[in-house]
């Protein structure tokens, strides 16, 4: 499947993201490829937002470590 | 772990092009969220293989519910917090299994009452210490104070009923386990809240540092 990247870009290295990206974008589309991609970072920031408002209400972050907390949670 | 949770928030944020108000809210939740699955993984793993993976997770889900209301003390560092954490669970869990002799655990005449007297003890503790906050997340609202108490008191109320319940109730011993492990629980959290307990968790979160 990876055979007419290969040949054409000489080595591929897995772990270079770059190359990655070109594998993903050549086989499934440049679109789809953007837009999953927002969709899973917009997917993420929500989980964590949902996360930081629960902590931001308690007393604490689940055990005995608590980081700063930000600015903008500190009034909940 | 901290160091992750920065960078992912950095891309997401250049990405969906949030301010640093929003990415450093990502940044808080995904540290939450690292530290949570981290003490999870680390504590199940421990827990598997010991032969006390269920007595583990009481223990993990009761502390870590009931601090969420009342706080107390606290690590500096993520690893001294994951260590703390990790062994205070499997050393709580290990107690509960494997420690306490059979004939005391099925005796309901001796562990009906002391469940009673260890969250008569917790609750005095809790009434007068609760909320313990720390540097980080001072907490100085009335209102919040006031939620963050009636909360605990709850929390303690209903494990104080479920421990009860199931001592009762049950001939299991993994059953009769669980409800040693909530003992276990509160009685540690009440010890965090108290002065000797963050000298504890400071000297041994001084190692990490």
């Amino acid at each position: 499947m990876l055979e007419p990247l290969i040949q054409s870009s000489g080595k591929f290295n897995l772990l270079n993201t770059n190359s990655l990206e070109l594998v993903l974008i050549q086989y499934f589309g440049k679109e789809d490829i953007l837009m999953n991609k927002n969709v899973l970072f917009a997917v993420i920031s929500v989980i964590a937002t949902f996360f930081a408002t629960v902590v931001a209400t308690s007393a604490c972050l689940w055990f005995v470590y608590q980081p700063e907390e930000p600015k903008c949670l500190s009034d909940m | 772990m901290e160091k992750l949770a920065h960078s992912i928030a950095v891309i997401i944020a250049t990405k969906l092009n949030y301010d640093q108000d929003k990415k450093a809210v990502i940044e808080y939740g995904l540290i939450a969220i690292f530290q949570i699955v981290s003490i999870f993984i680390v504590s199940s793993i421990i827990g598997f293989f010991a032969g006390f993976w269920v007595e583990s997770m009481v223990i993990f889900l009761a502390v870590g519910l009931l601090r969420k209301s009342t706080g107390g003390a606290h690590s500096q560092t993520m690893l001294g917090c994951l260590i703390i954490s990790i062994i205070s669970i499997s050393f709580m869990a290990f107690i509960a299994t494997y420690l306490i002799p059979i004939s005391f655990k099925v005796n309901i005449y001796i562990l009906f009452p002391l469940i009673f007297l260890i969250f008569a003890f917790c609750f005095i503790v809790a009434y007068q210490l609760v909320p313990v906050d720390s540097p980080n997340k001072p907490i100085t609202k009335k209102e919040k104070i006031f939620k963050l108490r009636r909360n605990t008191f709850l929390t303690l109320f209903i494990y104080f009923i479920i421990a009860e319940i199931l001592v009762c109730f049950s001939k299991s011993n993994v059953i009769i386990d669980i409800s040693i492990c909530l003992c276990f629980a509160t009685l540690w959290q009440a010890f965090t809240l108290t002065k000797t307990g963050h000298i504890i968790v400071g000297t041994i979160d001084s190692k990490f540092r």
